[in-house]
């Protein structure tokens, strides 16, 4: 295909076109691509406390964050506790499924919207109330295994170091399942009832209906929801924050740890920025990989083709 | 089946109702209170933004002593034709805003910074103090823009940032009577001076660390309340005598309740032992690659099993940091408590009404090493510090002089429910809370040690040191749950300040 000149006239008619973007652009350009940019500049930098009198010191920040065991550690429970969190996918999808089954009522309007309120209430009011749930000295949770189990449990789901990523992990279902379960939910119900209608024909029971029917078309649904918890759980605090007491040690013992709490520490509680940026810049990387493999899955560099 | 499912799911939403609904105790009280030691007071000093701001206070108190504090003289050495104006920037004494706040938890009104700026202007009319409060979320990052900004004179807490701050100390060696006047300074140690402190701002009000005793838990269990020339071994042996169930209330009782349990600040429990127990962990050098750092010394590793000991006999939800109840209201289930938030937990008793029921004491005293014989080191503070870049150097060293010497000035900072930096203040503390706290505040101050820092001494540095304050918190939090040994604890800040040293080089 031959490519077609742009001409000054094809500039000026589209002028007005490009205006209104342009103010967009400018903002983005300013405020989301310069900082970037700069991110990674200073991340080459031992700019210090007061960011001022710093120079470049090439990859050495980046060398020293590979090889800190804080660094490693909180890069591992990140992976882990966003892992963790993907839970979310099939649990929603199994609520979904359930809602779904319901039919198109009022009680499926009801339950739909009962089971996303959790995602509207604010972070810092859910891990209060976590605390009180998930406390091993009389804990709602631990209260009810003891009933069900007969004896006392003390399991310390938030103190215990072997058991805070399960405390942590209870949380964030409890915080991300609505809006799993809506997304799911929303897919389910686009899926064509014909195919379903031809395969009850067939004589497919509910079960295979459900294995070869339901999975293979929430693909896209499942593809999305695994990237973009991928992302949220990357990029996990203020709940891990405000369960380690407002600070970012990641309690208990670390464990509880995220790169952007190693982050947030280097950056405002004991500022070295130019390590601080490049623990963004390893966690960008993170992200944009996690990005792309959206972007593969989605198909959407594949457009024109269709 | 729809039936079922239905029945299924409501059961379901009920449990995570309940998991919503759970929070049946009091809520959690992680530092609540008045403390606002430098690291620390980022989250316990409220903005004023937090507060129920402006407007007619329930109640207000004003301090009508009429107390001789050696007042303020208006310095005529200095150019009163000038026209100047001083920019003050950061968190601290004048977040109550222009025109104050009313307290939440006693209802007092805490009159604004527009008093302090009428009064100032009484002396110098030519000066035009411009005020900028700042949060206490990221207030280093504040400040720090603020002062590359170039528009900041006095920066409010900026004694912790050193690199930023002029050294008041030859300021202060030109008027030692002024000196004289004041509790102490905001110094801080730093490897421009290995061998002293640098004296990097002047306290406008100071906060020592003090116990709280619940006599009703010592009478039910027949034991004397301690004496202030009490140690931590006699508090070992209180806390272990008051834990338990109460003979009288049957109600569960502990020993003790650690400074900051559950919180972030729970790492000074290690500087406060470590202190008692005479460890020196930092050797300060001419560089921070020079300092030798020893946590794993016999004092050091002592310091973590003496927090392994107290805790014993802390409650197991205050261990968790889950319903940490540091508040007064009565319904405490700990016998001793240690708090630096002294005027706010008195009037925390007064609202209740339980004024006579808590009585404070003087931190145990120091058994070993340099502060042997004196109350444990420990004061928050709310401090001033001169910009080194400011151009109005001489006038801004006169508002620090004024904010501490004023007897208008100490007035506004008492009735602010804070212990002003003025030794002559004292009456007007004792007007407020009465003389048994008067006397425990006025003790702890004048036996704290010259250029004492919480933060930055012989036994740990929160400055220099990377995240080493989150490693310490990790550590003494292990100990206290027991998911760490008190050598295993030193180990791991060893291990982390050598980490941390050799990325340096």
């Amino acid at each position: 295909m031959q490519k077609k000149k742009i001409t000054k006239r094809d500039v000026k008619r589209n002028l007005t076109w490009y205006s209104f973007i342009i103010v967009t652009l400018i903002a983005l350009a300013v405020l989301v691509y310069f900082p970037t940019l700069k991110t990674f500049y200073f991340s080459a930098t031992n700019m210090g406390t007061y960011g001022t009198d710093y120079e470049v010191i090439g990859l050495r920040n980046y060398r020293t964050l590979l090889t800190s065991k804080s660094f490693l550690k909180a890069l591992a429970n990140t992976m882990l506790l966003a892992l963790y969190g993907l839970l979310t996918i099939p649990l929603g999808f199994l609520l979904a499924n359930a809602i779904n089954s319901l039919g198109r009522t009022k009680l499926q309007g009801f339950f739909r919207v009962m089971f996303y309120m959790p995602n509207i209430i604010t972070g810092v009011s859910v891990v209060l109330i976590f605390q009180y749930v998930l406390k091993g000295n009389g804990g709602l949770l631990n209260q009810f295994l003891s009933l069900v189990t007969g004896r006392e449990v003390t399991i310390g789901w938030i103190t215990d170091p072997s058991l805070s990523h399960v405390g942590a992990t209870i949380i964030w279902i409890w915080m991300n399942l609505g809006y799993s379960m809506l997304l799911n939910l929303a897919n389910l119900q686009s899926i064509p009832t014909e195919i379903y209608d031809a395969a009850s024909v067939d004589g497919a029971t509910t079960w295979k209906r459900m294995i070869y029917i339901t999975v293979p078309q929430m693909k896209s649904c499942f593809a999305f929801l695994f990237v973009t918890g991928m992302i949220n759980g990357l990029s996990r605090f203020t709940d891990l924050y405000i369960l380690g007491g407002n600070a970012c040690a990641g309690r208990p013992n670390g464990t509880l740890q995220t790169i952007l709490m190693y982050i947030y520490q280097y950056s405002f509680e004991s500022p070295r920025y130019g390590l601080s940026s490049a623990g963004a810049v390893i966690l960008f990387i993170i992200v944009f990989v996690m990005t792309i493999f959206n972007v593969q899955l989605s198909g959407f560099l594949k457009g024109g083709d269709d | 089946m729809k039936r079922k499912l239905a029945l299924l799911m409501s059961t379901v939403l009920l449990a995570v109702a309940v998991a919503g609904c759970g929070s049946s105790g009091s809520s959690s009280q992680n530092d609540a209170g008045g403390g606002n030691t430098e690291t620390e007071s980022k989250e316990e000093a409220p903005a004023a933004t937090e507060e129920t701001v402006v407007g007619e206070a329930e109640d207000s108190f004003k301090v009508e002593a009429e107390v001789d504090t050696g007042g303020y003289q208006k310095n005529e050495s200095l150019d009163l034709d000038e026209k100047v104006t001083l920019n003050v920037f950061g968190p601290g004494v004048f977040n109550v805003g222009e025109e104050g706040v009313t307290d939440l938890t006693s209802g007092i009104f805490k009159p604004g910074y527009q008093e302090i700026i009428d009064r100032w202007n009484e002396f110098y009319p030519n000066v035009t103090l411009e005020i900028e409060p700042a949060a206490w979320d990221s207030w280093q990052s504040a400040i720090t823009t603020a002062c590359l900004s170039g528009e900041v004179d006095i920066i409010m807490h900026g004694g912790t940032m050193t690199d930023l701050t002029e050294d008041l100390a030859p300021y202060l060696d030109k008027e030692p009577e002024y000196y004289e006047r004041i509790y102490g300074t905001a110094s801080r140690r730093t490897t421009e001076h290995p061998d002293a402190f640098k004296v990097s701002g002047i306290s406008v009000s100071l906060s020592p660390c003090i116990g709280w005793l619940d006599t009703k838990i010592f009478e039910d269990y027949g034991v004397d309340l301690p004496t202030s020339d009490w140690t931590y071994d006699d508090l070992l042996e209180l806390a272990e005598k008051l834990t338990g169930t109460d003979p009288v209330t049957g109600q569960e009782t502990y020993g003790v309740l650690l400074y900051s349990s559950g919180g972030s600040n729970l790492w000074f429990n290690y500087v406060q032992a470590a202190n008692a127990l005479g460890a020196k962990v930092f050797k300060y050098g001419s560089s921070i690659e020079e300092c030798e750092v020893d946590f794993m010394s016999p004092e050091s590793v002592a310091a973590f099993q003496l927090i392994s000991d107290l805790s014993k006999f802390e409650s197991p939800g205050s261990k968790e940091g889950v319903a940490v109840s540091s508040t007064i209201n009565g319904e405490n289930d700990w016998a001793i408590m240690f708090w630096d938030g002294v005027m706010a937990k008195h009037f925390e008793a007064e609202a209740a009404e339980l004024g006579d029921r808590y009585v404070p004491i003087n931190m145990p005293l120091c058994s070993v090493g340099e502060y042997k014989g004196i109350p444990t080191p420990h004061a928050g503070d709310n401090n001033m510090a001169i910009f080194k870049d400011s151009d109005n150097k001489e006038w801004a060293w006169e508002f620090i002089k004024f904010m501490t010497t004023d007897e208008k000035a100490t007035q506004w900072v008492v009735s602010n429910m804070e212990v002003p930096n003025n030794k002559a203040g004292k009456d007007m503390v004792q007007e407020l809370v009465g003389s048994e706290l008067a006397t425990v505040i006025d003790y702890s101050l004048n036996t704290l040690p010259e250029y004492y820092n919480n933060a930055t001494n012989d036994v740990f540095n929160n400055v220099s040191f990377g995240s080493v304050t989150n490693t310490l918190i990790t550590a003494v939090d292990n100990v206290v749950n027991e998911n760490m040994t008190p050598e295993e604890a030193a180990q791991s800040m060893q291990d982390y300040v050598d980490e941390y040293l050799s990325t340096l080089n």
